[in-house]
């Protein structure tokens, strides 16, 4: 699959025993990757995103189709580990570290260790406050609605940018507009399939486990999103 | 380089001379390669801020994640994940073109990375964020169609652009705008979409401001079997742009 350089050892005073020639003294010798080789790792590249597409596609499709609702990580697990051995491929064979010096391996695996301690000491941190201090909870405060931007005046920064077209265009034409956005871009709520909390008059949801909507005191569900169609 | 006058008509790749403070090339290339790889390393932990973000963010807000990806068209995405694994075929290939003295097909698959390049840039900045930041669609954009009858009538940059009514405003953070928007967290999705993209669209700008770089040395036939080492780098940062892509793309267009 790939050969080494046809190199011809010269004696060489600043390196008399030869350390640094191909092959020798454990040094990384220079590969060549044949073109087969990277021609089947793009083909095998390209299988996957066809795979990993098809998979996301498919699974909008079934879940309407049959009725069911798919637990949400079967497609973050299913499409990350197609990303993750399509990384692998680029790595091992078109960045060529099979062939190349195990030093470089390791400061790739490395970065990627590092990542892994940033992501998940984050998440430790953020997600389990509560369960070592109920206390502590509070201190995880959700944000990011942008309420506190001043063009928004104090509300969410969605309902200002709604709130803007109403004031400047009516309420008639932020319907009539809303409608034809809707046609291109549905909202989460208009697919009716998604596994929602809310319960609507057109469906009822079978309540396992202890969720806050059996709990008595817990928020009325919202209203469905109404809109013309 | 003095080299580049020398009388010898051999090719400047088996003239060149490694550092003196190397023992040998094979020693000088290693290193290089060593230190680029530490730089990629960088790199990744740099892109590593934009994926912890998205994994914090969508654990705490799925219903604006759910939202923000179904903005997305996932064919645009596809169709530029397509042109990034073919690129880095074809900048693999350079590296083997450059190993095995090929210098005409070196320079074909270098310019050909190139231009996957720019293609993939033109995608993202005409049929991706300038509608949805601006509302303003490219006339040549094939969804364009379907929005004919929402027209204002606004026009822009010679007519190329055309604006549709109530698409616009989709920008991150304090910037957001878009006025049908259901989840109030919409803005968080729009800024990592925006960081997350943008910064991995400065990065192929880079990459191929690199491989450019290289091309035009390579009409010099600076490169060959035993002296590659540019053409290499080039291509592994081009290989790293290919990889934040691979996780960017199922993360933003195809998880829901």
């Amino acid at each position: 699959m790939a050969h080494t350089h046809a190199d011809t050892p010269a004696f060489d005073p600043l390196d008399p025993h030869g350390q640094n020639q191909p092959g020798h003294g454990g040094h990384a010798t220079h590969v060549i990757v044949t073109p087969f080789m990277l021609r089947s790792v793009l083909a095998i590249l390209l299988l996957f995103t066809a795979a990993t597409v098809g998979m996301a596609q498919l699974e909008m499709w079934a879940q309407p189709f049959f009725g069911i609702a798919l637990p949400k990580w079967v497609n973050v697990v299913g499409v990350l580990a197609i990303a993750t051995v399509k990384s692998i491929l680029v790595v091992m064979f078109f960045m060529q570290l099979r062939y190349d010096n195990p030093m470089n391996s390791l400061v790739l695996v490395a970065s990627i260790f590092c990542l892994v301690i940033f992501i998940s000491f984050t998440a430790i941190d953020l997600f389990t406050r509560g369960a070592i201090d109920p206390v502590k909870y509070g201190q995880v405060t959700k944000g990011g609605t942008g309420a506190m931007v001043a063009a928004a005046g104090g509300k969410p920064m969605y309902q200002a940018a709604k709130d803007r077209l109403i004031e400047a265009h009516g309420q008639s034409h932020f319907e009539a507009l809303e409608h034809a956005t809707h046609a291109h871009h549905p909202h989460p709520a208009d697919h009716s399939w998604y596994p929602t909390d809310e319960n609507s008059p057109n469906k009822t949801r079978r309540r396992t486990g202890m969720t806050d909507a059996l709990k008595t005191d817990a928020p009325a569900p919202a209203a469905d999103h109404a809109h013309p169609h | 380089m003095s080299t580049l006058h020398s009388k010898s008509d051999a090719p400047l790749w088996q003239k060149y001379k490694h550092g003196h403070h190397w023992r040998s090339q094979s020693e000088e290339f290693d290193g290089i390669k060593l230190g680029f790889w530490l730089f990629l390393a960088t790199e990744i932990l740099l892109f590593g801020g934009i994926f912890c973000a998205y994994a914090i963010f969508r654990a705490m807000y799925p219903g604006a994640w759910l939202e923000g990806s179904q903005s997305l068209d996932w064919r645009w995405g596809s169709i530029n994940t397509v042109i990034l694994l073919l690129s880095s075929y074809t900048a693999a290939t350079a590296v083997f073109c450059a190993q095995t003295d090929r210098q005409k097909r070196l320079q074909l698959n270098l310019i050909i990375t190139i231009i996957c390049g720019g293609i993939f840039v033109a995608i993202k900045f005409l049929f991706e964020y300038t509608p949805k930041w601006s509302g303003y669609f490219f006339v040549l954009d094939p969804s364009f169609a379907s929005h004919a009858a929402e027209l204002t009538g606004n026009k822009a940059f010679f007519g190329l652009f055309q604006e549709v009514a109530g698409y616009g405003g989709k920008r991150p953070g304090e910037l957001f705008g878009y006025p049908f928007a259901t989840d109030p967290n919409i803005g968080l999705w729009w800024g990592i979409y925006y960081s997350g993209t943008a910064l991995h669209a400065l990065h192929v700008l880079v990459g191929m401001a690199l491989l450019a770089r290289v091309l035009v040395k390579s009409f010099k036939q600076t490169y060959g079997p035993t002296y590659y080492t540019g053409v290499e780098i080039a291509a592994l940062y081009w290989h790293l742009v290919d990889l934040i892509w691979i996780f960017l793309f199922p993360m933003l267009y195809l998880i829901h």
